[in-house]
């Protein structure tokens, strides 16, 4: 029935849209809300459609985008898209409260050990070997032919960063469904959740540093108060809005979603603009929210409320902003990035795992657990596309390519290292607390 | 250490803080706390709350504040036909198939309301032609007026229910809503006609259609969207998929209603009646939701009300006298004439406060509308004829009120 919906929808949009030019009457503010509510409803019924084949929801969101939008179907024009961006930035702020308000420092204490090993090895390995690659198959990445030696370092620094996210949403969502429970479920949540924070934290630095270099003004000086403003700015405002918002989230009991959305809004729209790093305003909200208050729990139920509408307006204008010449040229190269990014992955995390003393499970399945890729590596592509606007769409493309493989492909392979693992179906109480945290009673 | 920002990017800062700040406090000043609280007190909303927000929009529209400029104002522009939607949504859906049983004859409310509308056509007329001698022939001006008229003869429910609950030995708060109610769907009917027969002409548009299929498309378009609104909606999961789908429906009838400028309130209110009129046990979800965004929205589209007004400009004011005189006359006249008719089932004292009420936040939704269908209508001083009316009608009303008899 789903998809009766949509297609009546789209014929809707379409007969519609015949009515004005693109350009006078077709450029009003009603084309924005039109454009809006399509996606919100064809996207989401998309996504339910995946996921009844056994797909992700956010695959969803993007190929409904990539169809609807300006290169294939063309229901949703530019203008219309150009208006919609304004979702970029509360979907970047709201995906970041999320990660902070995931992470409880006390919780992953016991388990610090291997996960601290098989971050450096896994993640730092994996960061260096996409950075390598960068380098080393410049062939493939036409946008990377113009730019000098120290310029590609800084742009490859970011692409593996960004390459190199992970995804705790699908591994909490996977544990979920598989009622998993034992030590590489437990280290894998851990691993992810840290490596989120290094990702937006590294992404930050080395986005600045970069911007700075392809700017031409290469100086430390200019660089150094550009990051002693970005990075500690950032952490301060986020701070100072966690403490803003512990009183506020204590009164309001019902409606948090609508207000968190607000505070993404604020965060996204006036950070950006003072040029603080949106990821980490929020980063530092949630985090200070989590583990200094005892609202975490409370954060991260109004943020998961107030994500639906936000991503998947997001996710379908990310899609229908993609350009798929692009994709297209750089396939070879989305292939040859995912390849490398999983065998960073699997081999580092076995060789941190063995350091660590970790438990054979952990040595032989955790590295499937740091595969999958969703939101945050998209969100950065977005953020990446609005930085460094001049390399054009080739890399955002490239790292949607290797976000939408790894999206598609790596749930199944976690899904069959938690059942080979034998953690599948061990959780003694299935409602189990949703994320890496500690009860808030513990 | 200074911010690299320009000083540019500040002022836009300042614009999006200034910005979350209005809509937050339109976000506290909905919280249904304040609405008891105001219920309690026995105050009209409008005038003690609304008011406020109209001045913090009028306000934040001044150059030395610099918060909702010309720019910011078309950047913004998206919340109009959304928040319009969401009213027309939220009226059509409170139109349950049991309100019939209890409603008044609608014959005597459409006479209640054709003289008020008659007398304010042929009053604003007058002004609006007399500041514009040379365009008589000029339709847009014609509509201009029409639109005046509609928003005249309008009522504020709320006005009426707080003035009830004050005199309730004179005055039946349902009777008056009822009446209120009634006037509400005949005024969405008038909307539908104006945009249906006042269009954009020419090579702006590809379709080229006769009015009366303008009217057909209307409601094609209300029905097509309620019918998929409600097979949506009953076979989604509560929470906040019911909320995506919720808000995916309105935003998608506002955008096609006002792409095909077609009257925004006029098509949502269609599809808010189809979903309210077909069976379900969803429909307290959709209640839940729609009560809790429509102060909120209420407010932002009062506080883009009060960006669009222009106090200092004489011509509203102007407007505003005769608004009010040949509505209070019309109403007046309406009324007996209903009463004489013998279609009206309220009693004296009702009938005087309905003439004395003024017009309430949907008469102001009118004027806004018409900022979404027709660029260059003469939205600003409409708007003070409108704003003030409701004021000064109000305080005319609160000197009348204890003048009231009592009932023998």
């Amino acid at each position: 029935m789903a998809i009766v919906y949509i297609l009546i929808f789209s014929l809707l949009i379409h007969a519609v849209r015949s009515f004005a030019p693109a350009q006078g009457l077709g450029a009003a503010p009603g084309g924005t809300v039109l454009g809006a509510g399509y996606l919100l409803l064809t996207a989401y019924l998309v996504g339910t459609v995946f996921k009844s084949i056994g797909l992700p929801k956010l695959t969803g969101y993007l190929a409904t985008g990539i169809i609807a939008g300006p290169e294939v179907l063309d229901l949703v024009s530019i203008r219309m898209l150009d208006d919609l961006k304004i979702f970029n930035g509360v979907a970047t702020a709201l995906i970041a409260l999320a990660a902070g308000s995931e992470l409880e420092f006390r919780a992953i204490r016991p388990l610090l050990k291997p996960i601290r090993w098989i971050s450096l090895l896994g993640l730092g390995l994996t960061m260096l070997l996409l950075v390598g690659t960068v380098w080393f198959g410049r062939d493939l990445l036409p946008f990377l032919h113009d730019l000098n030696p120290m310029q590609m370092a800084a742009v490859a620094t970011v692409l593996g960063v960004t390459l190199a996210s992970q995804s705790p949403a699908v591994v909490v969502a996977l544990r979920k469904e598989l009622e998993a429970d034992g030590p590489m479920v437990q280290t894998v949540l851990g691993l992810v959740v840290v490596a989120e924070l290094v990702i937006v934290l590294s992404y930050t630095l080395s986005s600045a540093i970069a911007q700075t270099i392809l700017g031409g003004s290469a100086g430390i000086g200019a660089t150094a108060q550009r990051i002693l403003w970005e990075i500690p700015g950032s952490l301060v405002a986020g701070l100072l809005i966690g403490v803003a918002l512990t009183p506020v989230l204590k009164v309001v009991k019902n409606e948090g979603a609508l207000f968190i959305a607000a505070i993404g809004f604020l965060i996204a729209e006036v950070g950006r603009r003072v040029d603080f790093d949106v990821l980490l305003v929020a980063l530092a909200t949630g985090l200070y929210v989590r583990n200094a208050t005892p609202y975490g729990h409370r954060l991260h139920e109004d943020v998961e409320d107030a994500s639906l509408p936000v991503f998947v307006t997001f996710f379908s204008v990310a899609g229908a902003t993609l350009h798929l010449d692009a994709l297209r040229r750089l396939f070879p190269a989305v292939l040859l990035f995912a390849a490398v990014r999983a065998a960073g992955f699997l081999a580092g995390s076995r060789v941190g795992a063995r350091i660590a003393g970790a438990p054979d499970v952990v040595r032989k399945y955790a590295g499937f657990g740091m595969l999958p890729q969703a939101g945050l590596a998209l969100s950065l592509a977005v953020l990446f596309e609005s930085q460094f606007g001049q390399l054009g769409h080739d890399a955002p493309a490239l790292i949607f390519g290797v976000v939408t493989l790894n999206e598609m492909v790596c749930p199944v392979l976690y899904r069959i290292a938690m059942v080979r693992s034998g953690e599948a179906y061990r959780q003694p109480d299935s409602d189990t607390q949703p994320l890496l945290a500690a009860p808030e009673s513990a | 250490m200074s911010s690299p920002a320009t000083a540019n990017q500040g002022e836009v800062a300042r614009t999006i803080a200034g910005l979350v700040v209005l809509f937050g406090l339109a976000w506290l000043a909905g919280h249904p706390k304040l609405a008891r609280f105001e219920q309690r007190a026995k105050v009209n909303p409008l005038i003690v709350t609304g008011f406020v927000f109209v001045l913090l929009g009028s306000l934040a529209a001044q150059q030395w504040v610099g918060i909702l400029t010309y720019t910011v104002l078309n950047a913004i522009a998206p919340i109009v036909p959304l928040g319009l939607g969401w009213l027309g949504f939220r009226i059509g859906f409170s139109y349950d198939h049991s309100i019939l049983d209890s409603s008044p004859p609608a014959s005597g409310v459409l006479l209640a309301i054709i003289f008020p509308l008659l007398f304010t056509a042929a009053g604003c007329a007058l002004v609006i032609f007399a500041l514009n001698p040379e365009n008589l022939a000029n339709p847009d001006l014609w509509r201009d007026v029409s639109l005046c008229a509609v928003a005249a003869a309008m009522t504020s429910a709320i006005s009426l229910r707080t003035h009830a609950s004050r005199r309730p030995d004179v005055l039946s708060a349902d009777a008056l809503s009822r009446f209120a109610e009634v006037e509400q769907a005949i005024g969405i009917l008038g909307l539908m006609f104006i945009a249906v027969y006042f269009r954009p002409t020419g090579d702006a548009v590809a379709w080229k259609l006769p009015p009366v299929a303008w009217l057909f498309v209307t409601l094609g378009v209300g029905l097509a969207m309620g019918v998929l609104a409600y097979g949506l909606l009953r076979a989604t999961p509560k929470g906040p998929p019911f909320v995506v789908i919720l808000i995916g429906v309105i935003c998608m009838s506002a955008g096609m209603a006002s792409f095909l400028r077609l009257s925004v309130v006029a098509v949502c209110f269609l599809v808010g009646l189809i979903v309210a009129n077909f069976p379900g046990d969803w429909k307290p979800q959709v209640e839940v939701v729609l009560e809790r965004m429509a102060r909120p929205i209420v407010f932002i589209l009062l506080v883009v009300a009060g960006a669009l007004w222009s106090p200092f400009d004489w011509r509203g004011w102007a407007l505003m006298g005769i608004f009010v005189v040949a509505r209070l006359a019309g109403k007046t006249v309406g009324l007996w004439a209903a009463g004489r008719a013998g279609v009206s089932t309220l009693q004296k004292t009702e009938r005087q406060a309905i003439a004395l009420a003024p017009v309430g936040v949907f008469a102001i939704a009118i004027i806004i509308s018409a900022r979404d269908l027709y660029p260059g209508a003469l939205v600003q001083i409409m708007l003070t004829a409108v704003i003030g009316a409701a004021f000064f009608s109000e305080i005319i009303l609160l000197a009348v009120f204890p003048r009231l008899p009592q009932r023998t």
